[in-house]
């Protein structure tokens, strides 16, 4: 497996995991205007709009190893000749920006998720502050990737002679890696580290009661009451991604050339779409008092709590198994 | 004192932990012991949320089991936290942070059980809980927020 971190597949994968955020953003987009004009229509029984909400929150999920494999080939393919480390860094700062707007976007749908389950309604706060965010995040997306586009390739460029000039619209991932590793900021890794256990704690906790409540434990607890437990789990997931963003923009080579992160990142992806099929899973939410699980929830549980057990070993073992720090 | 730290130190048991390069000596202690934190931590901050207001609707009664997983995830804590001692003794012994946690938790252990006394004190099915409960929730969920920073801390001190 070690042998497959080569800089050219390093490469390969984000250039082919960059269409998630692209691609599939406005796929989202399209769809949750279509949903917010046919919902004007007064269409009863309306499926689009949580369908986009959800969509976006994927999105939101699987855009985090978009944007680490983009450190990754960076790392991969700076040495080599006729790369622009200007165009590169101008990508990643805009990239950075895109990403944590994303993030919020991904938020915020996940929130009109969790009402739309509770009340048979996405609040319309909601719908206007996705559509927004939604919207915004495109457009940064689209510059980041067309800065993107321009490290190999200058003469796509309207004007060639911009190559690597940075975007107003970026944040820089340097003043992030000195915040976090500069001089006389000793306090701030440590610190992000208990923060880090901390949210690793709140959403462990909120996701072991619910899974085993549809395992068939807790059956006096009906699952709709736990359902209202899940936005802590949600905070501790972004107390997590901030952190853990942070760590990685600071030291990316301590995570990019070790198999384990990427083990990590998988597992990663499989607890956060736990948390969405606890939102909104139909099967979960008609969970009531003594109501019997189906082996496929049980299933289901079981498979998620090993997978946040194994996002904690593979970021726990991370020193130790492979090469980082 | 000193003397019996540093031959703990030298002794066979205690350079294998820290020096092995299997990753079945300390990298895997310490996994096990992230385990029961997120376990023990994960449990509490359930139970206190609810305790302090937050999802009401789940009735109190069926939440006690959670108690035995925290103290069994505590002996667990406990176990490889001894491990972890065995493995550095004369720098944790002599470390102030390494104290402020160990008491942390020597507050917090009482409380915890005071805590599930006062939860169920009107009987296995309460109904609600008083402020008195609600500030020994706040207290036990302070005490452990404030031991994991002191439990990561200690790694870079």
């Amino acid at each position: 497996m070690s042998s497959l971190i080569t800089p050219g597949n390093l490469s390969h994968l984000h250039l082919l995991l960059n269409h998630f955020p692209t691609v599939g953003l406005t796929v989202a987009f399209v769809l949750l205007v279509v949903s917010i004009l046919s919902d004007s229509a007064a269409m009863k029984h309306d499926t689009m709009k949580p369908t986009a909400l959800g969509v976006l929150f994927g999105i939101a999920v699987l855009t985090l190893p978009v944007f680490t494999t983009g450190l990754a080939a960076e790392g991969a393919i700076e040495k080599l000749p006729g790369i622009s480390r200007e165009a590169m860094s101008a990508h990643e700062n805009a990239a950075l920006l895109a990403f944590i707007v994303l993030e919020l976007t991904g938020a915020i749908a996940w929130w009109g998720l969790w009402r739309w389950r509770r009340t048979h309604r996405v609040p319309p706060s909601a719908t206007v502050l996705v559509f927004v965010l939604a919207a915004v995040s495109l457009g940064l997306m689209t510059v980041s990737a067309s800065i993107g586009g321009g490290i190999r390739h200058p003469e796509i460029l309207a004007d060639p002679s911009t190559a690597g000039a940075q975007s107003i619209f970026s944040v820089s991932g340097d003043a992030v890696a000195f915040f976090v590793n500069g001089r006389g900021h000793q306090w701030v890794w440590p610190t992000l580290e208990s923060a880090h256990f901390v949210g690793m704690t709140i959403w462990f906790g909120v996701l072991l009661l619910a899974n085993l409540r549809l395992m068939g434990w807790f059956t006096r607890i009906p699952y709709p009451a736990l359902h209202r437990l899940l936005p802590w789990a949600l905070l501790g997931f972004g107390v997590n991604e901030v952190s853990g963003m942070m760590f990685y923009i600071a030291t990316p080579k301590g995570y990019t050339t070790n198999v384990v992160f990427y083990w990590k990142l998988i597992f990663l992806v499989i607890a956060a779409a736990d948390l969405l099929y606890l939102t909104v899973w139909p099967a979960a939410w008609n969970t009531g008092v003594d109501t019997r699980t189906h082996v496929r929830e049980r299933a289901i549980g079981a498979a998620a709590l090993a997978s946040f057990v194994a996002v904690m070993y593979c970021g726990r073992m991370l020193p130790f198994l492979g090469n980082s720090f | 004192m000193m003397a019996f730290l540093t031959a703990l130190h030298d002794s066979a048991f205690s350079t294998w932990i820290r020096e092995s390069e299997t990753v079945w000596a300390f990298p895997t202690v310490l996994t096990v012991h992230t385990f029961g934190m997120m376990l023990l931590v994960g449990c509490a901050w359930v139970v206190d949320l609810r305790v302090l207001g937050i999802a009401r609707s789940i009735p109190i009664g069926p939440l006690r089991p959670l108690f035995r997983v925290m103290w069994v995830a505590f002996w667990i804590n406990l176990a490889t936290g001894v491990l972890l001692f065995i493995a550095d003794p004369e720098r944790k012994a002599t470390s102030l942070l390494f104290g402020f946690k160990l008491l942390l938790i020597i507050v917090n252990l009482p409380l915890l059980r005071r805590l599930e006394r006062a939860i169920y004190r009107a009987g296995p099915e309460p109904a609600a809980v008083d402020g008195g409960t609600r500030r020994l929730a706040i207290a036990s969920a302070a005490l452990w927020a404030g031991t994991i920073f002191a439990g990561r801390l200690l790694g870079y001190a």
